[in-house]
């Protein structure tokens, strides 16, 4: 019983993290349509920044972080993406490919290929016991902090008038525009925010791993993508569950499947998408948006 | 005729081999309710794109109150007192109804505030005010028209350029929006431009008529003057509308950039 | 809705492929198996006062350069050493280069550039499949070519042809090792097998570990197997936790940044058991500021870059890079100094730069001391079995040597 608790455990955590890289690549796809392939280097960039970056408290090395990897986005919103905005998805897609492709590759240029090691929220790694359970600080740290940027991102959504315009964008985007909502504001918002659910799984991933690489961002990139493709493209609520439907059975197939079969574990965890995709196609949770507007 | 109104002069809008609209004229003042009739693929809709700010047009100038708005980002032509529906009503389905109302306001700037109390006041002249939090998504039809409606109105607007609002409506509920339409002119005082299939909704609200064909403006006058023209005879009046809807089929939306 | 369904197809088809091409571009590719003589014959004898050229096709850019650019570190330090000391066979040496870009598909390309510049012999990316390429062209060329750290026998006779050799160590020598020094010198019982099952070396190196593992005594509590790109192997970690029983000894078959990963979540979730690992997991800069304190962590060698080898050779050539440039990160730097004087003394016993007649002199080295190193070959092993290895214990952080070993029994390199 303990082991299973402790497998939960593992699950949540795992899926808090796999729920934000998710959430990232969502919210840029609700609003314009782009699966942001470069989402994982902003992940890669926040990295960097926390092996770069020392600063005499935690707290300000982690919001310097926090800051760049924005204007990261943003930047990245304003050179990339902005002079391609309403093409076709495909030249959308390719374009992300070719931004996450050239920062790998600047990376390894600037950096160097060999992965660097950070020490960030090293207190966090100390665990704690409940009964017979071993909890790692730093699981219930992501869980917590999952929770929380997902609860305000539901107010910020739903309270503010960014975000009601943003979701009204997310639907009809030339309709929301011939009722004033400004284009660029909404979409240099989107990727702010998708700018800050990097940093933070930056943040979370780095402290978990303890390791930077100039190709995190694809581990990160492929996560997320599937979960929003099990979750159902261009809902926000999808992403987040499929995120953790994601983490709960990698874990669950690691745990129980006999030893032989482990390695094709993650072949095991891509059937399993199949089956659902062939059972949903639009997802567990299918948003109107996608239907409309592809 | 007062010098506060849309005045589009000579404009065209090409798209490869097609000339959608072609050198069309076009003047709405404060007040006035002007009907775009045409067949289908005479470039009704293709025009208000230009005028709001959604097609570049290839030639011609818009202005609005003598301001030269061509060219402009439709929600800065929006903010400026432009407001516009598109073919179906195409509410936000995922908001509530209020919130599809507040969008209109907080558009054009209003605080968010202002805009819940422009939004509460509207749907309460509406009698829609239990509709409220109800998601758009699952709104009955009519309801679904008059927030609509609602949405746009919540701009402040002071013109409206409505493309096709009757579709899908049996007699009894255009009647209702020819009501309303007529209604909103007189309460708002604003220029309305209705682009509409619906000869009794057209025949019944609007003081001008302009048709178009082949992108070209054939005949422009009161209700009766155009009924009589025989050029709109042959055009349009004299075919049936399924006919000519099969003979020229509408243009396909353009994608908008940026 | 079916609208909508079937272009929700066509997307994800789109977003797919783009992945496919991104994975594509990071994983390893497969190999083709080039023919295998290929003619040795013509070896133009240049005049004594050309220089003689060694021909370096490697990663200098790219995922792999993490490896090569220090074996190329060591390569460029040997050439400064003899040039100054007179050169081999009385003529200068020169260093020519050409960039895989890490890319398999380059690697013939690199080569044939080297051999263009008129390579005598070539030092190629130290691995089986990316170094292969390149390889084969020397082989053809008939210039006996070197990669510094394959871990596969099959770079040598069976795989590419009779010029090629290797200066690594085959994961079954690697895993022999460790499982006698766990046995023998440590005096464990129990093992636990951690399995990164990404490369065919780390799938060589645990399958070897249990069976010499278990033929020596020793019991394997459990095992288990991870991806090198998994962001957690909580899962794995809760396995071992929930053994009752926390095994004298893990053995880790991975390489950074997965390796490292596991690593510090072990760490981290108070498993304390020993681990050990292979030398692509030597170097501080994988756990210096994740683990600072990292204590009970062992890798297994051919030198060590940490200032106590036991060649005092290897110590002052460390030195020498560390002045030049930076403490190498990882003994490669010493197999791409080694891979140049394997060449020096093979060319001085041949009296000659002809390939073939190299080749008749290295296979008959049984513990040839080639600049520190004792190197064994034989004309159908060109891969060293003999090797006294180094045990290289972390401890609080630091590396130091704590042991040094040749593997007792010999596992059979193919077909297991």
């Amino acid at each position: 019983m303990t082991e299973v608790l402790q497998y939960v455990i593992d699950g949540a955590a795992l899926g808090s993290l796999y729920a934000l890289f998710a959430l990232g690549i969502g919210l840029i796809f609700g609003i314009m349509n782009l699966i942001n392939f470069a989402h994982g280097e902003l992940v890669m960039v926040g990295g960097y920044v926390l092996v770069f970056v020392s600063a005499p408290s935690t707290i300000v090395r982690v919001t310097l972080m926090i800051v760049i990897v924005i204007v990261f986005a943003l930047v990245m919103e304003r050179v990339a993406f902005r002079p391609v905005r309403g093409a076709r998805a495909d030249t959308l897609l390719v374009t992300s490919f070719a931004v996450s492709f050239l920062l790998q590759s600047l990376a390894i240029v600037l950096i160097g290929a060999l992965q660097k090691s950070v020490g960030i929220l090293s207190s966090l790694n100390e665990s704690f016991t409940v009964g017979e359970l071993s909890i790692r600080k730093l699981d219930v740290f992501t869980v917590a902090v999952t929770a929380g940027l997902l609860a305000a991102l539901v107010v910020f959504l739903g309270r503010t008038r960014l975000g009601v315009q943003m979701r009204a964008a997310a639907e009809d985007f030339r309709m929301a525009r011939a009722l004033g909502v400004r284009a660029n504001t909404v979409i240099a918002t989107a990727f702010a925010l998708s700018g800050l659910l990097a940093a933070v799984a930056a943040l979370i991933l780095v402290a978990q791993t303890g390791v930077v690489s100039p190709t995190m961002g694809l581990t990160v990139v492929l996560a997320a993508f599937i979960a929003t493709i099990v979750g159902g493209l261009g809902s926000l609520t999808g992403a987040v569950l499929g995120g953790y439907v994601l983490g709960a059975l990698t874990v669950a197939l690691q745990a129980t499947l006999p030893l032989g079969y482990r390695p094709y574990r993650d072949a095991f965890v891509f059937a399993i998408v199949v089956l659902v995709l062939i059972l949903r196609p639009q997802g567990l949770i299918s948003s109107r948006a996608v239907v409309e507007r592809v | 005729m007062s010098a506060a109104q849309i005045r589009a002069e000579d404009i065209s809008v090409h798209f490869v081999g097609v000339k959608a609209v072609d050198g069309v004229d076009l003047t709405l003042g404060y007040g006035e309710i002007l009907g775009l009739i045409g067949p289908n693929g005479a470039g009704k809709t293709t025009l208000v794109n230009a005028l709001t700010g959604f097609q570049e047009p290839t030639g011609g100038r818009v202005f609005l109150d003598d301001v030269e708005i061509t060219g402009w980002t439709p929600h800065a032509i929006g903010r400026r007192g432009l407001g516009r529906t598109f073919q179906g009503i195409r509410l936000f389905r995922e908001l509530t109804a209020f919130e599809n109302v507040e969008l209109g306001a907080l558009g054009v700037g209003a605080s968010r505030k202002e805009a819940r109390m422009l939004a509460t006041e509207l749907l309460e002249r509406m009698h829609l005010r239990d509709r409220a939090d109800q998601k758009a998504g699952s709104l009955p039809y009519g309801d679904e028209r008059r927030i609509g409606l609602l949405r746009v109105l919540a701009m402040k607007p002071s013109f409206l350029l409505l493309d096709e609002p009757a579709a899908g409506m049996n007699e009894g509920e255009s009647d209702d929006l020819t009501t309303a339409i007529g209604e909103i002119r007189n309460e708002f005082g604003c220029g309305v431009l209705v682009i509409e299939h619906d000869m009794r909704v057209i025949m019944g609200l609007c003081e001008r008529i302009q048709v178009l064909d082949y992108g070209k403006t054939i005949s422009l006058g009161t209700p009766a003057e155009v009924q009589r023209d025989p050029a709109v005879i042959t055009a349009y009046l004299g075919t049936k509308r399924g006919a000519s809807a099969a003979a020229a089929p509408e243009l396909p939306e353009v994608p908008d950039a940026s | 809705m079916i609208r909508g369904s079937r272009l929700h197809a066509r997307w994800l088809l789109l977003a797919m492929a783009a992945l496919a091409l991104m994975l594509g571009s990071a994983a390893c590719g497969g190999d083709d198996s080039g023919d295998d003589a290929g003619d040795t014959s013509q070896s133009t004898e240049a005049a004594t006062e050309d220089p003689i050229v060694i021909g370096s096709a490697v990663a200098l850019t790219g995922g792999l350069s993490a490896f090569d650019l220090p074996a190329v570190a060591g390569t460029e330090i040997a050439i400064e050493e003899i040039n100054a000391s007179g050169g081999i066979l009385g003529r200068q040496v020169k260093l020519v280069k050409a960039d895989t870009k890490s890319d398999i598909n380059q690697g013939a390309r690199a080569g044939l550039e080297v051999l263009e510049q008129g390579a005598d012999a070539m030092i190629v990316t130290l691995d089986y499949n990316f170094g292969g390429g390149a390889a084969r062209e020397a082989q053809k060329a008939g210039k006996v070519v070197i990669a510094p750290g394959a871990g596969s026998a099959k770079f040598g006779v069976q795989g590419i042809g009779n010029m090629a050799y290797t200066l690594g160590i085959a994961a079954q020598t690697d895993s022999t090792v460790a499982a006698e020094w766990g046995i023998e010198k440590k005096g464990f019982k129990t093992a636990y097998l951690l399995l990164d099952d990404v490369t065919d070396y780390d799938k060589d190196q645990c399958s070897s570990f249990k069976q010499v593992w278990t033929e020596l005594g020793g019991e394997i509590l459990g095992e288990d197997t991870f991806k090198n790109n998994d962001t957690s192997v909580a899962a794995q970690v809760t396995r071992i936790k929930s053994l009752g029983q926390e095994p004298d000894l893990i053995m880790l078959c991975s390489f950074p940044p997965g390796g490292a990963v596991a690593v510090k979540q072990l760490r981290d979730a108070d498993v304390n058991s020993a681990i050990i690992s292979n030398g692509a997991m030597d170097g501080t800069y994988w756990f210096e500021d994740s683990i600072p304190n990292l204590s009970g962590f062992y890798i297994t060698a051919s030198a060590s870059v940490w200032g106590d080898d036991p060649s005092d050779r290897i110590n002052e050539f460390v030195e020498k890079v560390t002045a030049k440039d930076k403490q190498p990160q990882s003994y490669f730097t010493v197999l791409g100094y080694i891979a140049v004087y394997t060449f020096k003394t093979a060319m001085e016993q041949a009296n000659s730069t002809d390939g073939a007649a190299m080749v008749a002199e290295m296979d008959t080295w049984d513990k040839e001391d080639i600049g520190g190193l004792a190197l064994t070959f034989t004309p159908e092993q060109h891969i060293d079995t003999a090797r006294e290895e180094r045990i290289i214990e972390v401890n609080n952080g630091k590396h130091r040597v704590v042991d040094v070993r040749a593997a007792k029994k010999q596992l059979p390199l193919f077909g297991s």
